[in-house]
């Protein structure tokens, strides 16, 4: 009798558990944080817009060498005296060529690969610092906390572009170290936003209950606050990425950034001031690639924000 | 109300040291020395230079030559250029006028402009006017302002003028030959102040609509509704009061965008203002010039802030309580 039910019971058992993980592990990939958040971005059509123009700038860039190679079969650097301001279409030439019949399309390529690379490096870097100095700075409070928040207050005060003019006047920049001092001023931001993160988070039981476990304070921050101020991370990265495309685009055209020959979509507008009674192409495209990247990824940002946190919404 | 002010004013002090600190550290961290290029000249002796930097007070701490120079710039004195030996206190006050009309004039276009289309585009919800003045916002706010200022100057100055119609200066803050007038100035001002406001607008009109969204559902709202008051007098003394109100801190926010936005355009449009004078200074690596720009620039911007926090205060009491 009771082996009967004995085995009955671990027959069910057996079965019951296997079906119910089954539908937990259906229901739970649809009902993920993530999974949520990106049903609700795949629903919103302009942020979809702006996914799709990103994602077609980051593979021109990284193509750059191909498209040189094969579409417009030009090399950046290469002059033509014969060939100077060739209209669109005109030769060869699919978006004409500038003074010096260098082909602008191929240059608008390599430009993108630079300002895209600038700011990837230069968010990464300041995701890096804003996330590590805002956290230590909400976790530890105090001192600490009133020290940090002074530094970001004094850097909030200096208006980035004559911080950056400073900066730029002292050093001869290249791509990378560019990319550091922009990021050097672009954390600021973020610290301040993690800092109010983490010490709302910090007070959460779960906290507690790790601290009462004996998990250091490290592993607490960095494993347990963290995630759950991530959406807060990635939603400023996806809204300061155009702004650190312009900044780069800015500090390039000033003639303090990327310097040429290499092409930047900024210093190839400031070229294009020389020569524009020849060319009003040259003016209106390097200009176009900018906004169109930017507004793309605004775009995207602001989707990816609703997506998040639908709190955030403006 | 005093209290609050003295407290704000007591806050603005580390600031300040901070901003002087840092400009000082930048300028100091740099390799080479001002007699650096002495070394390689076989005609100056080592006494000399060790008697040249005695002179200049190289031979000091850092912390010494830093406690000299603040000490200087609180008393006013920020040094003389290296490129034409002027003090920089006199080349900045001659310029500082020129971008505070351009970056006051350009303010004020921003103001006029959203603020309107964010009032009707809140109050006349998903009409064909919100919903274009919703879609010219998100796209104004993605423009870039060298590009922007380009394009202002390829067609009112130089396509106007190439078909004949009355065309603007493309650049200067007045004509060269004999200008200096109310409307020659105003002339001048009139695409670089627009191209400087342009992001601004854009940015204002979504936060004014937003805010006039949130005001208009307010109870006080439906009482001056219910009163049977005109939906005039509604929206503009009840509804436009409060939701104008954080702007006031939004002006704050915007003061060091604008500024860095006047060093673009004043550069773009040959403005002679603070920040071409910045970017030139830069170019020549003129040290002392552009570190009294910095500290200038920070000390307004601080400035700007402790007069919008002040002005808020005292438009809306709530926030003194705390």
């Amino acid at each position: 009798m009771s082996t009967v039910q004995d085995a009955d019971r671990s027959a069910t058992a057996g079965v019951r558990p296997a079906v119910d993980r089954k539908t937990l592990e259906r229901n739970g990939k649809s009902r993920t944080y993530l999974g949520m958040a990106w049903r609700r971005l795949r629903r919103n059509k302009l942020a979809m817009i702006g996914l799709g123009v990103m994602i077609l700038m980051i593979l021109v860039a990284l193509g750059a060498g191909l498209i040189s190679e094969y579409i417009t079969k030009r090399e950046p650097q290469a002059q033509s005296l014969r060939a100077n301001f060739m209209g669109i279409g005109e030769d060869g030439y699919i978006l004409g060529s500038d003074d010096l019949g260098r082909d602008t399309l191929t240059r608008l390529v390599y430009g993108a690969r630079v300002s895209l690379g600038v700011a990837g490096l230069s968010v990464i870097a300041a995701l890096t610092l804003g996330t590590v100095i805002g956290t230590v700075a909400g976790f530890y409070g105090k001192w600490i906390d009133s020290i940090l928040m002074r530094f970001v207050d004094i850097m909030l005060s200096i208006p980035t572009l004559f911080l950056l003019l400073l900066v730029a006047s002292l050093w001869r920049l290249g791509p990378w170290t560019l990319s550091l001092v922009i990021a050097g001023v672009a954390w600021v931001t973020l610290s301040r936003l993690v800092r109010g993160e983490v010490m709302a988070v910090k007070s959460r039981d779960y906290v507690d209950a790790a601290r009462v476990v004996g998990v250091g304070n490290w592993r607490i921050m960095f494993r347990h606050i963290l995630p759950n101020v991530a959406p807060v991370i990635i939603v400023w990265a996806s809204l300061v990425v155009p702004g650190l495309i312009l900044l780069e685009a800015t500090l390039s055209f000033l003639g303090l950034g990327v310097q040429p020959p290499t092409a930047s979509w900024g210093n190839m507008l400031t070229y294009s001031q020389k020569v524009w009674s020849h060319s009003t192409a040259m003016v209106l495209l390097p200009g176009f690639a900018i906004y169109i990247t930017v507004f793309a990824i605004n775009l995207f940002g602001n989707g990816l924000r609703d997506a998040l946190d639908p709190r955030l919404t403006d | 109300m005093g209290r609050f002010i003295l407290r704000r004013l007591l806050q603005v002090i580390p600031l300040l040291i901070g901003i002087s600190i840092i400009t000082f550290a930048l300028a100091n961290l740099v390799p080479g020395s001002p007699v650096s290029g002495l070394e390689f000249n076989p005609r100056t002796s080592p006494e000399d230079i060790a008697r040249i930097k005695d002179n200049l007070g190289l031979n000091d701490p850092v912390w010494k030559r830093y406690f000299i120079w603040i000490g200087n710039v609180a008393q006013g004195d920020l040094g003389i250029s290296l490129r034409n030996f002027r003090p920089v206190r006199e080349t900045i006050i001659e310029k500082l006028p020129n971008t505070l009309l351009l970056t006051g004039t350009s303010l004020l276009f921003a103001l006029i402009i959203s603020i309107p289309i964010g009032v009707y585009g809140a109050v006349r919800r998903n009409s064909t006017f919100d919903n274009v003045s919703t879609a010219t916002a998100v796209a104004g706010f993605s423009v870039p302002t060298f590009w922007l200022a380009l394009m202002l100057i390829l067609l009112f100055a130089v396509k106007f003028r190439e078909w004949g119609l009355p065309s603007l200066p493309a650049g200067g803050a007045y004509d060269l030959r004999g200008g200096g007038g109310l409307f020659d100035r105003m002339e001048h001002l009139l695409m670089p102040a627009f191209a400087l406001a342009f992001v601004q607008m854009a940015a204002w009109t979504r936060y004014i609509r937003s805010q006039m969204l949130e005001v208009l559902n307010q109870d006080y709202m439906r009482t001056a509704n219910a009163k049977g008051l005109r939906e005039r007098i509604v929206i503009f003394r009840h509804g436009l009061r409060n939701a104008v109100l954080p702007l006031v801190t939004l002006l704050g926010i915007a003061i060091p965008d604008i500024f860095a936005g006047s060093l673009i355009i004043e550069n773009i449009f040959a403005y002679p203002g603070i920040g071409q004078l910045a970017f030139n200074a830069a170019v020549n690596k003129d040290y002392p010039l552009i570190m009294g720009i910095t500290l200038v620039a920070g000390t307004l911007v601080i400035i700007g802030n402790l007069i919008a926090d002040v002005v808020y205060s005292m438009l809306d009491p709530r926030i003194r309580l705390d």
